[in-house]
């Protein structure tokens, strides 16, 4: 189409495109909306015993954070000695499918059919940030309430976008600006890209969220509501300086209450966080370092995501999803790096970047892929000379005929004449069409179920031998770590936040130690049969019990046996 | 940084100036020095240190003496329920708290560490009770304001007063720890094995060959490490304990266990790197009061947090990893250099520099997280118990400990020191315990108490002395013809402080400070800084609100700055400074 910023008075007169109905619905059509999550969660609290909510914490705009715990559904279940396993959605906001994702996993962990409440607490908090996430469901963006004075003019919240064309989202805006570095693309003037200096090209507008200079500073859309990230507000790598960052670490309701919750569970032996990063689609690689700032895993632990991710994505009907940039203050960074508990990152789901042109591909093909059928973008063919935008509207007018993306139409601004608005809508770069979500759901859900035998699970080895006739005895123990996992992550080493294994002899009463330690730790076994050995010579009474050896671990459970020779 | 160098600081000299001028207006004879003899209003003994409930009444006895001068506000309660109360110091008459320049001034975050309370007393009741015959203690009084918190752990400091310790221990705050990760708490402390109300040293004789010491042939109380070529017959065993938890360690999980000067934003790191840390910033309630206290008071331009020991004026930063701008270790230096001159055998130093590295502490945070100009200041040196520079065996922590000795023998009549005596200890059977009382090493004795506090308190009253004092000179007007303006004004701080931290100025730290022209005949086109004051146009124009300009970096230190505008319309106008850190002021004009 003809735009104002080529042909001003052309663009004027052009009517908007009339959109086809398309094969999916947008998110969050079909989606739960964070309170509908909450009602369900309740819901289930209510119906099922072996599920409780756990509030920590209350929203700026008073939204309780909750957890859901889910242990086994046997009436004598309790999760005393158990590991868990922490599930946390949504931190950003507007990664709605990530809550319902959660969501559906907590319907399974209910059901009392979820293999992995055998070996494990499951904790899970489908909606992680309750603000931004009401504001994403309902078109805004996904701030925050917190008031933060983002300009630092005195004033909070007083010019942030908004819908100024009152068509239910905030979007962009085109703005003529010499100054300005994009052009409008050729192949598809929906794409804006950078002009090409060394082709001659120069710029001619800039692109701007939707909105208005309120405060009249002559500065756009610069105070808007709230400000701070819950997602930078974490203690690693946190960036001092950044406004989105907070003014101190754990500043915020969300991220002070779950890193307190973290805290008061030290039984949590591994954590999944599903957001906007993904180390299971591209698994870090290892290092050695304990460095403030690190970001790579220790090599064991390496290994691990690695076997994980290729778990998670040797399915054929789960396409990788791509990972954003590694930030700085997140959560998941926190648990690993200042705690040393295992994190997998999964972002689920990204928009496909392999949808075959329509030309190409021919018109009965189009719109049927779900990408969830295709193979890894990685393995695709690449296509002709199309940036990941051009391929992204392919895929967007394949699935939604046009609808995911608002093609730019002219606005006349109050404060800066004729500019275009349109763009992507929100959600749906990040978020699935709501007729994906139950498969991403069973997926998710059968490979946390699938951690049931990665779980650390102690274990004796033992042999006893009388080495005399009045009650002296010679025990010789291995204790054994079952399990893929550690009871301890290299990285739990490193920080000595993680509990060792507490390793203690019992003798009866009138029983005698002789040889050996009655208490000591074991700092970490690995796990796939990692093992410390014992030797203890002790004296018990003739007609007494026997002596017993007792293991414990916050994150792999109690192992206890009686030392009787064999 | 010799602080015996033949020169005054360039601030001393300008403070001068300034008290000249002052003292000819406005001094006057105090009735309270009438024939040269000082009777101040409030009598504090300041030859002894305090419990947190003294420094409380001592507190209260100041603002039942001064209600004009004195708030006292809670900020909260310690782990254990103490109340933390700050003095708000300050002449209500002359305004209020919140609409002046202040300083924060704190002591005793490390438990033991008591002498910061006294000291941080003593500069409330000295500037009190000079009011009316200091001039310089009057202008710091109506023009400024102290917010006082005597101590920061004031659990930890009656612990250390109250029960059994060492000079270096009660550091920590009282929230219970698990220091050995053996799932209990604080459950393998010192022992007063001997019921003296001193955790002293245990020491044992064993067959010669078999020890790592031997006696001292002078002095039967110091032990002398062997050499490789030397038997010894004598074993250290550390402070009194016994393993109460049976797990083979004595002493390793006593009382609290962390350290609340780690527990700070800037730069803070978790324990595997940071000892001591805490989970996160502010997890404890003191820090989290003080914290948030200071947070919310953007007026706070200088702070002064005391701790012992070793004779220090220290600034940061704590890791080498962190760079403070040049302009600002300028006044930091300035600030320094003075110091070491009003404290004999004290250093101006560097935290991570000089000393070792800190990550999380509190000035670090204070000055790089708020752009507040920060000291600690490490008060008492071992030196000066005889008065001379250390000698080549002394450290900074203990000087020869012959020399302690002999101090306490002669001076001291042997106080603060307590003789080896034998003792049955269930582990190792006949050792003998003794050593230097708490009150030995890292505090001074009690006659030196008030030299040392009022030195300290001083050099805090000279940092708020110094706090930016931004004045206006008269707006100049010139007609560029056809109805158009140039309004010019210098803004002049003839302090050592800038309005504006440079580290608050390059990583926008706070509301910059703001210069405003408003007159409702006044059109502003355009406005900005003038970077050569002898070419006016040389003005550099804001995008952004012309009439009313954000002075980033503020007014330097000892320095002026130059705005202009280009304006149109006739009538009266008004040019208005503010700043968070510096008085505000204004200037009226007329086109």
């Amino acid at each position: 189409m003809a735009t104002p910023l080529q042909d001003p008075d052309a663009a004027l007169e052009s009517p908007p495109a009339v959109q086809e109905i398309p094969d999916y619905v947008i998110p969050p059509d079909g989606y739960n909306s964070p309170e509908a999550i909450a009602q369900e969660l309740e819901d289930l609290a209510a119906a099922h015993a072996n599920v409780s909510l756990i509030e920590i914490g209350q929203t700026n705009d008073a939204y309780p954070l909750r957890i859901a715990s889910f242990i086994g559904a046997d009436s004598n279940a309790s999760a005393v000695g158990l590991p868990a396993i922490l599930v946390v959605a949504n931190l950003e906001g507007d990664r709605l499918a990530t809550s319902e994702v959660a969501l559906s996993l907590c319907r399974h962990l209910a059901s009392g059919e979820a293999e992995i409440l055998k070996r494990a607490q499951v904790f899970v908090m489908p909606v992680a940030n309750p603000d931004a996430a009401m504001r994403a469901f309902r078109g805004d963006l996904p701030w925050r309430g917190a008031p933060t004075d983002n300009d630092r003019d005195g004033r909070v919240d007083e010019d942030g976008p908004f819908d100024l064309n009152d068509d239910g989202n905030i979007l962009w805006m085109r703005v003529a600006n010499p100054n300005g570095t994009l052009l409008i693309d050729e192949q598809d003037d929906r794409v804006s890209r950078e002009a090409d200096a060394s082709a001659s090209e120069a710029g001619v507008f800039e692109l701007l969220r939707e909105g208005s200079d309120l405060d009249g500073d002559r500065a756009r859309m610069e105070d808007g509501l709230g400000g701070v990230k819950v997602e930078a507000n974490f203690p690693h790598r946190w960036r001092q300086y950044a406004p989105e960052a907070g003014r101190f670490q754990l500043s915020e309701v969300e991220s002070r209450a779950l890193v307190d919750f973290v805290l008061m569970h030290p039984s949590i032996a591994l954590a999944v966080v599903l957001d906007d990063e993904d180390n299971l689609a591209k698994p870090p690689s290892g290092g050695s370092s304990t460095d403030k700032n690190s970001t790579d895993p220790r090599e064991d632990d390496a290994a691990l995501l690695k076997i994980l991710g290729k778990r998670f994505h040797d399915s054929d009907d789960f396409a990788k999803p791509r990972s954003a940039e590694h930030g700085s203050g997140n959560f998941a960074d926190w648990l690993y790096f200042q705690r040393g508990i295992l994190v997998l990152e999964s972002a689920l789901w990204s928009a496909p970047l392999d949808v075959d042109p329509p030309e190409e591909s021919g018109a009965e093909d189009s719109g049927e892929g779900t990408g969830m059928e295709e193979a890894p973008a990685e393995e695709a063919e690449p296509a002709r000379d199309l940036t990941d935008e051009h391929k992204l509207l392919i895929w967007a007018d394949a699935w939604y005929r046009g609808a995911a993306f608002q093609d730019w139409q002219v606005f006349e601004h109050e404060k800066l004449g004729a500019v275009e608005i349109g763009g992507w809508h929100p959600l749906v770069l990040n978020n699935p069409p709501a007729e994906l979500l139950p498969e991403l759901g069973t997926h998710f859900n059968s490979f946390i179920d699938s951690l049931a035998n990665d779980l650390p699970q102690l274990r004796w080895s033992v042999e006893v031998t009388a080495l005399d006739n009045s009650g002296v005895f010679e025990a010789r123990a291995f204790l054994v770590c079952d399990g893929l996992l550690p009871t301890m992550t290299a990285m739990g080493r490193a920080t000595r936040k993680q509990m060792p294994i507490r390793v203690g002899l019992e003798l009866p009463e009138g029983g005698e130690l002789l040889v050996g330690r009655g208490q000591s730790a074991v700092e970490r076994l690995d796990g796939l049969g990692d093992n410390s050995e014992f030797h203890w010579i002790y004296r018990i009474p003739a007609r007494g019990d026997a002596a017993r050896i007792r293991a414990t671990s916050k994150t792999a459970g109690e192992a206890l046996t009686v030392l009787e020779v064999k | 940084m010799n602080p015996f160098k033949n020169k005054l600081p360039r601030l001393v000299l300008s403070c001068l100036g300034l008290t000249v001028a002052t003292l000819s207006t406005t001094a006057t004879a105090s009735a309270q020095e009438a024939g040269g003899r000082w009777e101040p209003k409030v009598e504090i003994p300041w030859n002894r240190y305090y419990t947190h409930a003294e420094l409380q009444a001592h507190m209260e006895t100041l603002q039942k003496a001064y209600p004009e001068f004195i708030e006292i506000v809670s900020i909260g309660e310690s782990f254990e329920g103490r109340p933390m109360r700050v003095m708000i110091l300050t002449n209500r008459a002359t305004g209020a708290h919140e609409d002046k320049a202040g300083m924060w001034v704190d002591g005793n975050v490390h438990g033991n560490e008591v002498q910061g309370g006294e000291a941080a007393i003593y500069l409330a009741w000295w500037l009190l009770e000079h009011y009316d015959d200091n001039p310089r203690a009057k202008k710091l009084l109506d023009q400024r304001v102290f917010y006082i918190l005597p101590s920061q752990n004031p659990d930890g400091r009656d612990h250390w007063f109250n029960k059994a310790n060492t000079g270096s221990s009660s550091r920590t705050g009282t929230t219970p720890t698990d220091n050995d990760r053996d799932g209990l708490f604080d459950e393998d402390d010192y022992d007063d094995l001997d019921g003296d109300g001193e955790i002293l040293s245990m020491r044992k004789k064993v067959e010669m060959g078999h020890g790592t010491h031997r006696m001292d042939p002078d002095d039967h109380r110091i032990l002398i490490p062997i050499n490789a070529d030397q038997e010894g017959d004598w074993i250290m065993l550390g402070r009194e304990g016994i393993d109460n938890d049976g797990d083979g360690r004595t002493n390793e999980d006593g009382l609290g266990g962390y350290d609340m000067n780690r527990n700070w934003p800037s730069d803070w790191q978790p324990h595997h790197i940071q000892g001591g840390a805490g989970d996160y910033p502010f997890s404890y309630p003191e820090t989290a009061n003080v914290g948030k206290f200071i947070i919310n008071r953007p007026n706070i331009a200088a702070v002064q947090s005391f701790h012992n020991t070793g004779g220090m004026l220290l600034r940061g930063p704590g890791d080498a990893s962190v760079r403070y701008p040049r302009s600002d270790i300028r006044t930091y230096d300035a600030l320094g250099e003075e110091g070491e001159l009003m404290l004999p055998f004290y250093r101006y130093m560097i935290i991570h520099s000089d000393l070792y590295t800190v990550h999380g502490g509190f000035v670090n945070w204070t000055y790089e997280g708020l752009g507040i100009f920060s000291f600690t200041n490490e008060l008492w040196a071992s030196p000066q118990y005889w008065g001379k520079q250390r000698d080549s065996t002394g450290g900074y922590w203990t000087s020869n400990q012959r020399q302690q000795l002999e101090f306490n023998d002669s001076v001291n009549l042997g106080e603060l020191y307590v003789d080896w005596h034998p003792f049955d200890h269930p582990l190792y059977g006949e050792i003998e315990i003794g050593g230097f009382k708490r009150q030995h090493g890292r505090v001074a004795p009690s006659f030196m108490i008030e030299e040392m506090i009022h030195r300290n308190a001083m050099f805090c009253a000279r940092h708020a002395e110094e706090i930016a004092e931004v004045s206006m000179e008269e707006p100049e007007v010139e007609d560029l013809g056809k109805g158009l303006y140039r309004v010019s004004v210098d803004l002049i701080n003839p302090k050592v402080m800038p309005s504006r931290s440079a580290m608050a100025g390059q990583n926008a730290i706070g509301t910059p400070d703001i210069v405003e022209l408003s007159g409702d005949g006044i059109q502003v086109l355009a406005g900005g800084l003038v970077r050569d004051r002898f070419r006016p146009e040389r003005m550099t124009p804001v995008t952004l609100e012309p009439a009313r300009l954000r002075l980033e970096n503020g007014v330097p230190g000892q320095g002026r700055v130059t705005v202009s505008w280009l304006v149109t319309g006739s009538g009266d106008f008004m040019i208005r400074y503010s700043a968070e850190k510096c008085d505000s002021t204004e200037k009226p004009g007329i086109l």
